[in-house]
């Protein structure tokens, strides 16, 4: 396991949105997500190869669920966090909510 | 929506795509999870409109560009990459050939735009030879490959028969007696049923018309496995002579005629002045090789009337078993033969059945429609194959020539380390866009090409619906457009493919000339142009030759652009009988020749070359036929008087037949020279003489004798015809006989015009209003079709000859001028040295000859293997015809010469001064 090291934003996000749809994580409705709640068009191959980035580093697991007709046979690939990843995550927020203290409302006026 | 059939990843691009993505993510897992969401993305949508509008973007480019996305993130270097896992090396690889394939696209199509003449030059040239053969392949694919349009058609068959003692080798029909046997005691087809067309004409509705109709059995529409979208199909019963009439109707006439009215079933249609009920109403797009019938009316045998050798006519379809071989069937067939003759009356003496060795000819239904067309179209594939090599060949010389040029870029290339692998494969990936550019121009032209076809030749092809630029047209095309990519691609990889390429680099070559063996190459491909050319053109020429040799038949009748020909069929009602036929198209007949502008008219069962015409058994008083032996079949035909004149058919001896001859009855016939000179040694000695139409007929006698006409087509031999009055008295053991449909010939001095047509129209129509006149051509028409298939095969192999000639040029042209650019150096001594400018252009031309003649030489023998393929195509001459062949080698080293022309006067212009100085 590699040192904990702080994540990317889009990494965040990506984490931030595998959490909230807990066990329907996978590809597409992670960039649903994405897309509903962050109001951002992700591009399919950034997004994928994050995931499996984020898996290589060991914040992510993955598992096959059953293949279904509609995805012409094929199964889906399920995305968890992992207690590393929730460490990272946490950390990165951290660190980020800690330089945000007290520009919240200075930004929020200009 | 939404099953796995109906959306859209199933094409083979997306295939590609998939296994694309697959090699690049390199873990099956991953990339199907992907996969999987996009198709469920895709298959969540709507519609196909939906898609295109939401979306934008295909299926297949979403899975590429994945594919390239994650190539690139594996090979782009980064700092901290983890410890690559245990199969990460093969990935790895899989990911940079794919990263760096699309590398090599990129710097190729960079290498199209920095020369844009060569790219143009080989794009098109390219795009010619691919865009020709991918629109005759579809012609191919279309009318001979694929399956015919009905369920499970590879079953299909056709039941005909060969006759060897009458000459007949395939083809022959059934009769009833062997259509009842087959279908009863058959074991390999699961059902038989007959057909054929005809012309009847339906009254009662708007006006009279004349409409195609398909006589049936019951069993021939349920094995073609159509069944009706309205009412129901024919039933064993219906079949049955005391049956009540029934007909079926097609969905393009119920539509045209009864609005497409559901309560169409139970109404009735006067069909020949019978009423018959409708009992049913056939699905949209059922054509029956193409016919295109209007009605389907059920055959009526009585069994008890049948005989084996009775009326030979009826074409037969069939159904195998599963698992049954056409091998099995014929067998079944010759099986089944004697015992149709157990069951029914054989309708001849046992010795002339055995004379006539009735044997089986089962073979696929499409031979059936495909007919004889199909060494037509497979000589056609064969010709732009030719001109295909030549293009290759072409890019191949022009390639070369321009790697010549790029000598100091593979240099500088190898100097900063590139390997064999990777020159070659940058000059692989540039010919493959080029010719993958070439392949795109080149459907673009199919498919104006297939359309510019299709509707030239939709007379003359059959199935031409179905010719269309399908996924095996778009594979096929792929397939030559790599393959000429790596063909031409070859020449320049083979030329720094050299181990010691490094020092003939550094050699800087300007001085020492070309190289042995590129220079064996480049004269190699010339040589080949030049003989793939003349095999071309040698083809062309015998084409026109049996073109010309066809034109110059004398057909046997006289300027065919001023008759007119229509047929007319008057119905029961009008006249039941024989005899009221006859005098309803005497009648016609009188009015027509009253009309202004006509100056001869006629009327016959058969025009010539009209397909028509049946051959009957003929038997001559001096020339008895022993019992045991079949009477010789000949052309009958039932005629008016004054045909002759009509036509323009010469008499020779005796007379025309009469009025009289008609009215009283009289037994009097009239027959062709090539029919008497059969018996007598002259026109004159045959009349008098007597002739029969059967054993036990009485004898009619020979009261004319008229020039031959080459009834079948005017490449076939003319046969002799025997001509019948149109009524004619105890004719085939029927008190009183007369055909029921007559073709009639108008011949007028004035122009033919749609105002006769008109008037003619009208004048039968005063008779009666319920005639129609129908199949209205001039007998050019008749004539030209007859010619047809030459005329298309002359077409064909002339482009394809035009073009071959061209590249061919082209070709010699390009090898000479960039000899002669090569060695100014050395012209340029030579003209020092005292050469005369005379000389140098004949040192030049002579180069250009020596092609030119041993592309000839080795053309020549090609040609002579090659033009036999299509020896079933010419006609009056030979395959290996020495004035063909002489013409076009003279016409080819012409060429040849003219093409070395101009770069030997640019040779003998070299200026010695300015060639030495460039040193």
């Amino acid at each position: 396991m590699n040192k904990t090291s702080f994540l990317g934003e889009f990494e965040q996000m990506v984490l931030l949105a595998i959490l909230r749809l807990a066990d329907g994580a996978y590809g597409m409705s992670i960039r649903r997500e994405l897309g509903e709640r962050a109001g951002r068009t992700v591009s399919r191959s950034a997004l994928y190869i994050t995931l499996e980035r984020l898996v290589r580093k060991g914040y992510l697991t993955a598992r096959m669920g059953d293949p279904s007709p509609e995805r012409g046979g094929r199964a889906k690939r399920y995305f968890a966090i992992t207690y590393a990843g929730r460490e990272a995550l946490k950390m990165s927020g951290r660190a980020l909510r800690n330089l945000w203290v007290g520009y919240e409302s200075l930004l929020d006026e200009s | 929506m939404g099953g796995p059939l109906v959306h859209q990843p199933t094409g083979l691009l997306s295939k590609i795509s998939g296994f694309l993505l697959r090699l690049a993510v390199g873990d099956a897992e991953i990339s199907d999870g992907i996969l999987g969401d996009l198709e469920q993305e895709y298959a969540s949508l709507p519609s196909r409109e939906d898609r295109f509008t939401r979306m934008q973007v295909p299926y297949w480019l979403v899975a590429l560009r994945l594919a390239a996305g994650f190539a690139l993130e594996r090979v782009r270097p980064r700092r901290k990459q983890p410890r690559p896992m245990k199969a990460a090396g093969q990935r790895k690889d899989n990911a940079v050939m794919i990263a760096s394939a699309w590398r090599d696209i990129r710097l190729a199509l960079r290498g199209v735009r920095r020369n844009p003449v060569f790219a143009a030059l080989t794009v098109l040239t390219l795009a010619l030879g691919i865009g020709a053969t991918a629109a005759v392949f579809s012609v191919v694919n279309g009318v001979l490959l694929k399956p015919l349009p009905f369920h499970e058609a590879e079953d299909l068959v056709g039941v005909w028969h060969s006759a060897p003692g009458w000459g007949v080798n395939r083809w022959m029909p059934q009769s009833a007696a062997t259509y009842f046997t087959y279908r009863e005691e058959s074991r390999a087809f699961e059902d038989v049923g007959i057909w054929n067309n005809t012309q009847v004409s339906v009254t009662g509705l708007d006006q009279p018309e004349r409409v195609t109709a398909l006589l049936v059995t019951d069993g021939t529409l349920p094995l073609l496995r159509v069944a009706p979208i309205l009412g129901r199909t024919f039933t064993h019963h219906d079949d049955l002579p005391e049956a009540e009439p029934t007909v079926m109707l097609s969905h393009g006439y119920w539509l045209l005629r009864f609005a497409g009215d559901s309560d169409v079933v139970g109404r009735t249609l006067t069909i020949d002045g019978r009423s018959r009920e409708v009992i049913g109403v056939l699905p949209p797009g059922f054509d029956f090789f193409q016919i295109d019938p209007a009605v389907y009316l059920p055959y009526r045998f009585d069994r008890s009337q049948v005989a084996v050798f009775g009326d030979l006519s009826y074409p037969a379809i069939a159904r195998l078993r599963p698992g049954v071989t056409i091998e099995q069937a014929n067998a079944d067939v010759a099986r089944m033969i004697p015992l149709a003759l157990e069951k029914f009356p054989p309708g001849m003496s046992p010795a002339d059945i055995e004379n006539v060795q009735l044997g089986p000819d089962v073979h696929p239904l499409i031979n059936d429609v495909v007919g004889t067309v199909g060494t037509t179209i497979w000589v056609t594939l064969g010709s732009v194959g030719i001109v295909f090599l030549i293009a290759c060949a072409n890019v191949a010389n022009l390639s070369l020539v321009r790697a010549e040029g790029r000598r100091q870029e593979v240099a500088i290339r190898t100097a900063i380390g590139a390997g064999r692998r990777e020159i070659a494969r940058h000059f692989f990936a540039e010919s493959l866009v080029l010719a993958g550019l070439g392949g795109v121009v080149g459907l673009g032209l199919a498919y104006v090409g297939t359309n510019a076809f299709v509707a030239m030749a939709a007379q003359q092809l059959p199935r031409t619906a179905e010719i269309t630029l399908d996924p095996t047209v778009l594979l096929f095309t792929a397939a030559i457009s790599l393959l000429s990519g790596l063909f031409f691609g070859l020449f320049p990889v083979l030329r720094f493919g050299d181990p010691n390429l490094a020092t003939s680099l550094k050699e800087g070559d300007r001085g020492s000339g070309l190289g042995r063996g590129r220079k064996l190459v480049r004269n190699a491909l010339a040589v080949s142009q030049i003989a793939l050319a003349l095999v071309l053109v040698c083809g062309s020429g015998l084409m026109i030759r049996s073109f010309q040799a066809m034109r110059r038949v004398d057909p046997g009748f006289d300027r065919p652009h001023e008759v007119l020909t229509f047929n007319i069929t008057p119905t029961r009602t009008e006249a039941p009988e024989p005899p009221a036929t006859a005098a309803t198209h005497e009648e016609v007949l009188r009015r027509i020749r009253g009309v202004p502008g006509v100056t001869a008219a006629a009327f016959s069962s058969s025009m010539p070359m009209d397909g028509r015409g049946s051959n009957q058994g003929i038997h001559v008083e001096e020339f008895p036929i022993a019992e045991d032996q079949a009477a010789p079949l000949r052309r009958f035909k039932w005629i008016s008087p004054g045909y002759f004149e009509t036509l323009g058919v010469p008499l020779l001896a005796g007379r025309d037949l009469s009025w009289a001859d008609v009215h009283t009855r009289a037994r009097a016939v009239v027959v062709t020279e090539n029919f008497a000179s059969q018996y007598w040694e002259n026109p004159n000695a045959a009349l008098g003489k007597r002739i029969r139409e059967g054993r036990d007929q009485p004898w009619r006698e020979i009261v004319g004798v008229v020039g031959n006409v080459h009834d079948n087509a005017v490449n076939r031999p003319a046969t002799p015809i025997v001509y019948w009055p149109h009524l004619v008295e105890d004719f085939w053991g029927l008190e009183i006989f007369a055909r029921r449909t007559m073709v009639y010939v108008v011949r007028s001095g004035l122009p033919l015009a749609t105002s006769l047509l008109d008037q003619l129209r009208e004048t039968v129509w005063s008779i009666h209003s319920t005639l129609p006149v129908a199949n209205v051509q001039t007998l050019e028409d008749v004539y030209d079709r007859s010619m047809v298939r030459t005329s298309v095969a002359m077409v064909m192999l002339s482009i394809a000859g035009s073009f071959a000639l061209l590249l061919g040029a082209v070709g010699i042209y390009g090898v000479i001028s960039y000899v002669v650019s090569q060695r100014t150096r050395e012209i340029g001594l030579r003209v020092a040295l005292g050469a005369r400018q005379q000389q140098v252009t004949r040192m030049v031309l002579t180069h250009g000859l020596s092609l030119a003649g041993v592309g000839v030489a080795i053309g020549l023998c090609a040609a002579v293997g090659l033009t036999r393929l299509m020896s079933t195509l010419l006609f009056g001459v030979d395959p290996v015809d020495p004035v063909t062949y002489a013409i076009v080698s003279v016409a080819l080293v012409t060429v040849a010469l003219l093409a070395s022309y101009v770069p030997s006067r640019r040779a003998a212009g070299v200026d010695p001064v300015e060639a030495l100085r460039v040193e």
